[in-house]
């Protein structure tokens, strides 16, 4: 379980977050939503362990094994799309082009290396990255940004497998996206 | 298309690059000419035989690799100790801080100064090694710092989210990012430490090395010498940097090869 209490974080004197609390149960689903600003990507930060809390109590399980994707992709520019994926994945048998290709990757798009890959597409390779990563928890920022409206259908049906019986973090300005995903709001 | 017209620019590179050479020792010969004079300035040609002569004279080769073996140690110190260094002082600001008055001297510090101090205090012997070190190590840290300091602090924190390592950390987000600061740094202080450690050779005199033959070419005034071991330093400087170069380039294409 991840738990939150009164959390308080700023940056250069401008209050981000302000006493927030919040109890995810393993296996929870969560979309956190608010305007741009909000603190959204804060929060998830300090529950990953990036940003420290000014104040307040974080408690996540020790060896929690995150998979994210960020608001940026945070890709290996000089890797290919496979080769990205394969950095992280613990599994060895862990089918990385099976993944790549469930997210509309063809086998000749994943050798290209991601700097030639479009915006849409690096952001598939970073939620298949996430997912192969074996994690725990899995951290979404976003991660339907630049997908288009054609091939978002079988994105969210990959996230929706991949995270299934795993924790799940996401933020979205969407309630079609939370609901798609089957996450309870909680608004900051 | 391409593949017909490169070797055709690559010719063309070629002549241009020969006929620039033409152009200044034309220049050169001109200038003797109007000399006249072979201790101002001897042409060219008098220059060459005077290089042939001496290349096979005994104490030709040990002369060269005398001062080549303290220049080259000189380098090698400084590539290792600024790369060592660097990647410390990345990690921990309270080295940055102590190593920055340091750096900041050595550039800023006239060559001949450390030559006189480091004759006082080492003597002759290995006095262009020491000098070579110096040159070569602020270039190569700072280079390899700026390096380091650019690496993006959002991959890092990636790599920390899916548990890289030290390993994978090392290989894929700080090496892409040093590498070509590591060249460009390599680049300009090979250059310098041929310079300078021949200064101090001819400052310092050592027994039996480049430096003391042109210390004696300029007491004797044989401009022909002096240009001959000129053309020899400059050639020994070049073929060492082409082939260092080299193995760094097929270096980092091994290490970037290792994540594809």
């Amino acid at each position: 379980m991840i738990v939150l209490k009164n959390i308080y974080k700023s940056f250069d004197g401008q209050r981000v977050l302000e006493d927030l609390s919040l109890e995810i149960p393993d296996g929870g689903r969560v979309a956190v939503m608010g305007r741009s600003g909000a603190g959204k990507t804060t929060l998830i930060n300090i529950i990953m362990g990036l940003v420290k809390p000014d104040g307040g109590e974080v408690s996540v399980p020790k060896g929690t094994a995150f998979g994210a994707v960020f608001q940026e992709d945070r890709l290996i520019e000089g890797l290919s799309a496979a080769a990205n994926c394969r950095l992280v994945v613990k599994d060895k048998s862990a089918d990385v082009n099976g993944a790549l290709s469930a997210l509309g990757i063809t086998e000749d798009l994943a050798e290209k290396p991601v700097f030639e890959l479009s915006g849409g597409e690096r952001r598939r390779v970073a939620v298949a990255r996430a997912a192969l990563s074996s994690p725990d928890v899995m951290v979404l920022d976003e991660p339907f940004k630049g997908i288009d409206s054609g091939t978002l259908p079988s994105v969210e049906r990959f996230v929706n497998k991949a995270s299934d019986r795993k924790t799940l973090i996401l933020v979205t300005h969407s309630e079609e996206e939370a609901d798609a995903l089957g996450c309870k709001i909680f608004r900051i | 298309m391409s593949n017909s017209t490169e070797p055709r620019s690559k010719t063309k590179k070629i002549i241009y690059k020969l006929c620039a050479a033409a152009f200044w020792i034309s220049v050169w010969e001109a200038i003797a000419l109007w000399a006249g004079n072979d201790i101002i300035i001897c042409s060219p040609l008098a220059a060459l035989k005077r290089l042939c002569e001496l290349v096979t004279e005994p104490d030709f080769r040990s002369a060269a690799a005398f001062s080549s073996a303290r220049i080259l140690l000189g380098f090698f110190s400084a590539l290792f100790a600024g790369i060592a260094l660097a990647a410390v002082s990345g990690r921990f600001s309270a080295v940055r801080i102590l190593l920055q008055p340091i750096t900041s001297v050595i550039k800023a510090t006239p060559v001949a100064s450390f030559i006189i101090l480091a004759l006082i205090w080492f003597g002759s012997r290995n006095l262009s090694a020491f000098i070579s070190f110096l040159m070569v190590f602020p270039v190569i840290y700072l280079n390899v710092l700026a390096g380091i300091d650019s690496t993006d602090p959002k991959l890092n924190e990636m790599a920390k989210i899916f548990r890289f390592g030290p390993k994978k950390t090392l290989l894929y987000v700080y090496f892409p990012q040093v590498l070509p600061f590591l060249r460009s740094g390599c680049s300009a202080a090979l250059g310098l430490c041929w310079k300078s450690g021949i200064a101090a050779e001819v400052i310092g005199i050592p027994s039996g090395s480049v430096g003391e033959k042109l210390y004696r070419a300029k007491l004797y005034l044989e401009t022909g010498d002096l240009l001959a071991w000129t053309a020899v330093i400059i050639a020994v400087s070049v073929i060492f940097e082409k082939l260092f170069m080299l193995v760094l380039k097929a270096v980092c294409r091994r290490l970037e090869a290792v994540g594809k």
